[in-house]
C-alpha cells in the first residue's frame, strides 16, 4: 500500500542531498518532470519502464556527487 | 563465572567442546537429512524444499547485510534473475551443469556491476541502488517477454526423479536442495568464519578503523554483495527446482522485504539465522492464513514487533537467552544459591537489594 510514494520519498530525498530540505524539493519536482518526460519521449522506456528513470537520475547523479544535488559535504572526526 | 558449576549451560558447552561430540552431530546432522525425504509426507517435503530455497536467499542477504553491514533491499531480483536464466536454459535444452554455473554467474556479474557504483555511495544510497532493483526488474521482466515470457511467466520441468533411483519427485527434489543448499551453507560458514569474515566484520564495525589497518572498505563491500548476488543466483536455480515456475511477481518489491523480514527475525549475522529466517518466509504465513486470510500481513508485522521486543538477537539468540535466564535464575535468588559459590553474580545480587530494604525499613 503506497510503496511507490515511500519509494518516490526516498528518491528525492537521496537526490536532494540529506541535508537540504529545499533541495529535497527541488529533486522531487525534477523526477516528477523528468520521468514522465521520458515515458513520453524515449521509446524504451515507455509507461511501464518510467519508474527506471528516477533511479537511473540518482545513479548518475550520486557518482558524480555522492553527497547530492545540493548537500553539503559532511566531514566526520575520526 | 570462571569454574564451571552444573548448570545445564555450562555442561552443555562443556560437552560441545569435546572432540567427538564435534564430529559425531555434523555427522548425526547428515544421517537424518538423508533420512527424512524418505519417511516425510509429500507436502511436508515441499515445505523443507522451500524452507532451503529461502534459508539460501536470506543467507545470501546475511553475507552482505548481517556481516558486512550494508542495506540491501534487493537479494529477491537475485533470486527471479537465477531463476529466469534457469528457465531459459531449461526451455533451451541447454545441458543443466552449464544452467547451474550460469545461473551463479549472471547474477554474480549482475551484483557486480550494481556494486561498484553502488559502494562508492555510504549507508543509504546503498539502500536506494538496491531498492531499484526490485522495482525495476518486474516491468523489465514484463518487457523482455522473449525471454521471460512476459508476465504469464515461464515453467520448466527438469527435475522429475530419474528413471531406476525408486524416489518419487518431491523426494528427489528435497535431495536436490538439500545437498546444493548445504553445500552453499557450509561454504558461507568458511567464509564468513576465516580472514574475509573479519574484514567483512571491520568493515561493518568502522569504515575508518578498517582502511586504517589495510582493509579497503569499497573493495570488501562489493565482494560482499558479489557473493551475495551469487547466492541468490543458486536460490534461483532452487527455486525453479522446487516451484517450476517464476514469473515477474517472483522477483516484486514486497517479497523482497518480506526476505529482509526473514533475515531480521532469524538473526541478522547467523548462518543457523538464515535457516530459521527460511523457515520463517515459509511457514508463518501458511499459519496467519490459517489463522485469518484477512489479516495475514497484520499477524506477520505483529509477531515482527514481538520477535524483536523479545528476542532484539532474532530467533537464534533464544537457546542463548534461555541460557542465561536459567544461569541467573539461582542467583536472583540470593538466598536459595549455596554459599559455596562466591561469583560476582551472587554477591551482587543481595548486597545489590539490602541498602533498598534498609533505607525503606527506616522511611
Amino acid at each position: 500500500m503506497l510503496d511507490s510514494v515511500l519509494v518516490y520519498g526516498l528518491a528525492a530525498v537521496i537526490l536532494g542531498g540529506l541535508t537540504s530540505p529545499v533541495g529535497v524539493v527541488i529533486a522531487a519536482w525534477i523526477i516528477g518532470v523528468l520521468e514522465n518526460l521520458a515515458a513520453v519521449y524515449v521509446g524504451f522506456i515507455g509507461f511501464d519502464l518510467k519508474v527506471a528513470v528516477p533511479f537511473i537520475l540518482i545513479f548518475v547523479v550520486l557518482i558524480v556527487r555522492p553527497q547530492g544535488l545540493f548537500g553539503r559535504k559532511t566531514v566526520v572526526r575520526v | 563465572m570462571t569454574r564451571p558449576t552444573a548448570t545445564p549451560a555450562s555442561s552443555f558447552s562443556a560437552l560441545r567442546q569435546r572432540p567427538w561430540v564435534r564430529w559425531a552431530v555434523p555427522l548425526l546432522l547428515v544421517v537424518v537429512l538423508a533420512v527424512l525425504p524418505l519417511v516425510l509426507t509429500e507436502a511436508a517435503n515441499d515445505t523443507l524444499a522451500r524452507i532451503g530455497v529461502f534459508a539460501v536467499a536470506v543467507l545470501g542477504l546475511n553475507v552482505v547485510m548481517g556481516y558486512t553491514g550494508q542495506i540491501s533491499l534487493g537479494q529477491i531480483f537475485f533470486l527471479g534473475l537465477g531463476a529466469y536464466v534457469t528457465a531459459y536454459g531449461v526451455t533451451n535444452d541447454w545441458n543443466i551443469v552449464l544452467v547451474f554455473v550460469l545461473t551463479c554467474l549472471i547474477p554474480a556479474v549482475a551484483g557486480l556491476l550494481v556494486a561498484l557504483a553502488a559502494a562508492r555511495l555510504g549507508g543509504l544510497a546503498i539502500a536506494m541502488v538496491t531498492i531499484a532493483l526490485p522495482i525495476v526488474g518486474v516491468p523489465l521482466a514484463k518487457r523482455l517477454s522473449e525471454f521471460t515470457g512476459g508476465s504469464q511467466g515461464v515453467s520448466a520441468r527438469f527435475t522429475d526423479a530419474p528413471e531406476g533411483s525408486g524416489l518419487y519427485d518431491d523426494q528427489w527434489q528435497l535431495y536436490l536442495v538439500l545437498v546444493i543448499g548445504g553445500i552453499v551453507f557450509v561454504l558461507t560458514r568458511f567464509l564468513v568464519r576465516g580472514k574475509y569474515g573479519r574484514a567483512f566484520a571491520i568493515v561493518k564495525g568502522n569504515e575508518n578503523v578498517a582502511s586504517s589497518m589495510g582493509i579497503s572498505p569499497y573493495r570488501y563491500k562489493v565482494l560482499a554483495f558479489t557473493i551475495a548476488s551469487l547466492i541468490g543466483g543458486v536460490s534461483g536455480f532452487l527455486y525453479m527446482v522446487v516451484v517450476q515456475y517464476t514469473s515477474p511477481e517472483t522477483m516484486s518489491f514486497g517479497h523482497s522485504i518480506e526476505l529482509l523480514v526473514a533475515m531480521v527475525i532469524g538473526g541478522a549475522g547467523s548462518i543457523a539465522g538464515s535457516l530459521l529466517g527460511g523457515a520463517f518466509y515459509v511457514v508463518v504465513p501458511n499459519l496467519t492464513n490459517a489463522v485469518d486470510p484477512s489479516l495475514t500481513a497484520l499477524l506477520q508485522g505483529a509477531l515482527l514487533l514481538v520477535v524483536l521486543f523479545v528476542l532484539p538477537g532474532g530467533l537464534v539468540s533464544l537457546p542463548r537467552a534461555v541460557m542465561r535466564g536459567l544461569r541467573r535464575s539461582p542467583a536472583g535468588r540470593g538466598h536459595a544459591a549455596p554459599p559455596t559459590t562466591p561469583s560476582p553474580t551472587t554477591g551482587s545480587g543481595p548486597a545489590a537489594e539490602e541498602p533498598d530494604t534498609e533505607r525503606l525499613g527506616r522511611a
